[in-house]
C-alpha cells in the first residue's frame, strides 16, 4: 500500500449562495497521476485551487503528506504543492532564469549559484536551456508553459497541480507540453490535472475522476471510465467530447 | 542590487538635504527672527541683483537689533501671515510698515512708533472724477490684504473692494483699469510714482489718518519689547535713525529712485537680467518638489499597501488619509502645519520642515491612489503564481507585484511631479522664495509685471518640459528592459 499524499475530507466551498463543492472526499496516493474531468461549472478548478488554498474552503479538511492544511502553514505547504496555471503566470519583469530561481532563493534560502544550477537543469529537461536569459514575452505559449513547469520543479515539489495547462495554447503547441507532463508522470511525481485532453488521460492517467454539480460522480482507471461509464451524466459528457 | 543601491543613496541624500536645513536653523544663538513682506518699497523690498532685503524698515531693524545685541535673521512671508506666524512662535518680530491699531494690539505687542505715515488715494491720470474719498462711493477700489488701506477702503459706501497679496499688484490693477483707485500708505504710493508709475497714475486728495508704524512682537514677549524700545530710543538719540530716514525719505532719496527707474532695462534685456534671480527661485522650487515627491512616494507606497493589505483597520485608516488630504486644499494644509501645529505641540515649526511635510503628505495621498491603481492593474494570476510557489503575501508584493506596478505608474508619477512643481508655489505663503514668489518680489521693485510673469512662465515651462522628457526616457528604458 503506497503512501497517501493528498486526503480531502468532506470539502465544501461556497461562493455566497452558490455551493460549488458539496462535500468532496478524495484520496490520492504518492506517485499517482489523476485526471479530473467534467463539464465546466462542475467544480474541477475550484477543487484544485482549494488543495493549495488559492480558494479558502468553506468547510472540510485537506491533508497533504500527513499535514492538515491551515492558514498558518499554508506558505510551507504551497512550497511542496506546485500549481501550473492555464495562463502560465510567468513573471514578465524577470528573465526565464530569474523566474525559476526566485522562490528557491527567497523561500528555501538557497544560494543564488546553486539555485541557478538547479534551474538550468530543469530548463534543460523542458528543452529551454537556451532561453534562460530571455524575458517571457519573447517565448511562444508552449514555451511559456514549459518554463512555468520548470519553475515549479525548481522547488522540488511533492505534488504538481495542473489547471487546464493546455487550454490557452495553440493546437500545435499542446503536444510539447503534454510530453513534458508525461515525462513527469513516468518519473513517479504525484500529479493532479484538470484537462480536456482525453488522449492524454487515456494514455498517462492512473485514475480518472468525473465531476459534476460539485461532487465526484464516478472514478476509476481510464479504461473503466472511458469504455464502461456507469453514470448517465458521464456517458453524456463523454459522447460530446470523444 | 544596483537599483537598491541607487535607492538607498538617493534616500540618504534627500535626508541629508532635509537635515542640513533643520540643523542650520538650530545652531544659531540669540537670534532675532524677523519676518517682513518685502513688496512694500521703500520700506522693504529686494535689492536689485543681490536679492537682499533692503529699505527703511530693513535698515532700521538691523540697526535696532545690533544695538540690542541680537543677530537679525530676516525671512519673508505674506502680510496676512505675519501675525499668525508671531502667534505660532515661528518668528519673534514682524516689521512690515505695520500700522499700530487697536485691533492688532489685541493680538500682538507693538514697539514704540518708528514712522508716521498716512493713507493716500491713487488713481489714473486720465481720471478727473475722483478727487477725494467721497468720490470713491460705488467705485472699484484696490488694496493690499490685511492692511489699514484695505480697512479704510471697506468703510467706503457701496465700494467694491478687490484685495491683492502685494501692494504692487494693487497698483497694477489701477493701471490696468481693473480698479478705479487704490488706497495705500502714502510713502509706498509715492515710491511707486517715482519709479515710473507717474506716467499713468497720480495721487489725489490729502493724506488720511496719520498712522503710526510699529514693530509687532508676541503678546507675552515683554522682555523683547523692552529691549527693542530701548534700542530704538538709543539710535534715535545717536543720530543713526536720522541717517537711515534721510537715506530713504530725504530729497536725494527721490532722485536716486528716479535715476534707478530710468536706467532700468526693459523688454528682453530686462528678462535676461532677472533670469539669475528667477533661477535661484527655480532651485528652491525643484528642491521642494523633488523632496516632496520623494517622500510622497514612500508615503504613497506604504498607504497603498496598507489599503490593499486586507487588514481592516489599516485599510480604513489609509482610506481616511487619502480622503482627508485629497478633500482639502494644499494651501490649507500648509497653513495647518505651519500655524496650527505649533499650538498643539507647543513650539515653533521650522518653515522648511512645514513646507516639505505638508507637500509630502499631500503628494502621498495622490501617489497612494496611483500606486493602488498600478497594483490592482497587475493580473491576479501573478499573486497566485507567487503564492503557489510558497512566497508570502509580502514577498510576492515586493518581488513580483510592486516592480511591475512601478513600470505602469511612471506616466502618472510624471504627472504628479509636474503638478507638484507648480503647486509648490504655494509654499511662498510661509516665506519660501521659490520661483513664483521671486517673480512677485521683482515686480514689487520694478513694477514690470508683463516681463516678469512671462519670464517666470518660461522657467516653469523649461522645468516641466525637462521632467516630461525624463519620464519619457524612463518609460522607454523600462520597456526595453
Amino acid at each position: 500500500m503506497s503512501k497517501e499524499m493528498i486526503k480531502i475530507e468532506n470539502l465544501i466551498k461556497q461562493f455566497g449562495d452558490l455551493k460549488v463543492l458539496k462535500g468532496v472526499n478524495l484520496t490520492i496516493n504518492e506517485g499517482e497521476v489523476v485526471v479530473i474531468l467534467g463539464a465546466s461549472g462542475g467544480g474541477k478548478s475550484t477543487l484544485l485551487r482549494c488543495i493549495n488554498r488559492l480558494e479558502e474552503p468553506t468547510s472540510g479538511t485537506i491533508t497533504i503528506d500527513g499535514k492538515v492544511v491551515t492558514e498558518a502553514n499554508i506558505d510551507e505547504i504551497r512550497s511542496e504543492v506546485n500549481m501550473v496555471f492555464q495562463h502560465f503566470n510567468l513573471f514578465p519583469h524577470m528573465t526565464v532564469l530569474e523566474n525559476c530561481t526566485l522562490a528557491p532563493i527567497k523561500v528555501r534560502g538557497i544560494a543564488q549559484a546553486e539555485a541557478e544550477k538547479t534551474a538550468k537543469k530543469y530548463l534543460e529537461r523542458v528543452g529551454l536551456l537556451e532561453k534562460a536569459g530571455v524575458y517571457p514575452d519573447q517565448l511562444s505559449g508552449g514555451q511559456k508553459q514549459r518554463v512555468a513547469i520548470a519553475r515549479g520543479l525548481c522547488m522540488h515539489p511533492k505534488v504538481i497541480l495542473f489547471d487546464e495547462p493546455t487550454s490557452a495554447l495553440d493546437p500545435e503547441m499542446v503536444q510539447e507540453v503534454l510530453d513534458i507532463i508525461k515525462e513527469l508522470a513516468n518519473m513517479g511525481m504525484t500529479l493532479v490535472l484538470v484537462t480536456h485532453e482525453m488522449g492524454f488521460a487515456r494514455e498517462a492517467a492512473d485514475r480518472v475522476i468525473f465531476m459534476a454539480d460539485g461532487n465526484i460522480l464516478e472514478q476509476g482507471t481510464p479504461e473503466e471510465v472511458f469504455n464502461n461509464p456507469k453514470e448517465e451524466k458521464t456517458k453524456q459528457f463523454l459522447s460530446k467530447i470523444l | 542590487m544596483k537599483k537598491l543601491c541607487f535607492l538607498i543613496m538617493t534616500s540618504i541624500m534627500m535626508l541629508c538635504l532635509s537635515f542640513s536645513h533643520l540643523c542650520m536653523a538650530a545652531t544659531q544663538e540669540k537670534v532675532l527672527r524677523v519676518a517682513t513682506e518685502p513688496s512694500f518699497a521703500p520700506f522693504e523690498f529686494q535689492e536689485e541683483g543681490s536679492g537682499e532685503f533692503t529699505g527703511f524698515d530693513m535698515e532700521l531693524i538691523r540697526a535696532v537689533g545690533k544695538q540690542a545685541g541680537y543677530k537679525v535673521v530676516i525671512s519673508n512671508m505674506g502680510f496676512d501671515a505675519l501675525i499668525p506666524a508671531l502667534k505660532a512662535k515661528n518668528i519673534d518680530l514682524a516689521i512690515a510698515g505695520m500700522t499700530i491699531t487697536e485691533e492688532r494690539k489685541q493680538q500682538v505687542l507693538f514697539s514704540d512708533p518708528y514712522y508716521t505715515s498716512g493713507l493716500i488715494i491713487m488713481t489714473r491720470k486720465d481720471n478727473d472724477s475722483i478727487k477725494s474719498i467721497k468720490d470713491l462711493e460705488g467705485k472699484v477700489v484696490a488694496a493690499q490684504i490685511g492692511t489699514s488701506g484695505e480697512k479704510k477702503a471697506r468703510s467706503i459706501k457701496n465700494a467694491k473692494i478687490v484685495s491683492f497679496n502685494t501692494n504692487s499688484e494693487a497698483s497694477m490693477e489701477v493701471v490696468n483699469k481693473g480698479a478705479d483707485a487704490s488706497i495705500n500708505d502714502a510713502p509706498v504710493v509715492g515710491y511707486y510714482l517715482v519709479q515710473g508709475g507717474d506716467k499713468t497714475c497720480k495721487t489725489v486728495g490729502e493724506k488720511m489718518e496719520a498712522e503710526e508704524y510699529g514693530m509687532a512682537m508676541r503678546i507675552d514677549n515683554i522682555q523683547l519689547q523692552k529691549d527693542i524700545n530701548k534700542a530704538l530710543a538709543e539710535i534715535k538719540a545717536n543720530g543713526e535713525y536720522d541717517k537711515i530716514y534721510k537715506k530713504w525719505f530725504g530729497e536725494e532719496a527721490n532722485a536716486t529712485a528716479k535715476a534707478q527707474a530710468q536706467k532700468q532695462a526693459t523688454g528682453l534685456s530686462f528678462m535676461i537680467d532677472i533670469l539669475p534671480l528667477l533661477l535661484q527661485g527655480a532651485g528652491i522650487t525643484i528642491e521642494v518638489s523633488a523632496l516632496s515627491v520623494f517622500f510622497g512616494l514612500l508615503i504613497g507606497l506604504a498607504v497603498a499597501i496598507a489599503r490593499l493589505s486586507g487588514c481592516k483597520p489599516l485599510s480604513i485608516l489609509a482610506a481616511c488619509y487619502v480622503d482627508f488630504i485629497r478633500g482639502t486644499p494644499l494651501l490649507v494644509q500648509i497653513f495647518l502645519v505651519y500655524f496650527a501645529l505649533p499650538n498643539i505641540i507647543g513650539h515653533r515649526v521650522d518653515p522648511f520642515f512645514a513646507a516639505i511635510s505638508a507637500c509630502s503628505v499631500n503628494s502621498g495621498a495622490y501617489v497612494a491612489e496611483i500606486f493602488r491603481g498600478g497594483i490592482q492593474s497587475i493580473d491576479r494570476g501573478q499573486m497566485e503564481a507567487g503564492r503557489s510557489l510558497g512566497l508570502t503575501w509580502w514577498q510576492t508584493m515586493k518581488f513580483i507585484i510592486i516592480p511591475q506596478a512601478f513600470k505602469r505608474i511612471i506616466p502618472p508619477m510624471g504627472n504628479e511631479f509636474i503638478a507638484m512643481l507648480k503647486d509648490s508655489s504655494l509654499v511662498s505663503v510661509i516665506g519660501f522664495e521659490e520661483l513664483t514668489r521671486r517673480g512677485q518680489l521683482i515686480i514689487a521693485r520694478t513694477y514690470a509685471s508683463f516681463e516678469v510673469w512671462l519670464a517666470v512662465a518660461f522657467v516653469y515651462l523649461i522645468m516641466t518640459f525637462a521632467v516630461s522628457r525624463l519620464v519619457g526616457i524612463m518609460e522607454k528604458r523600462m520597456k526595453t528592459e
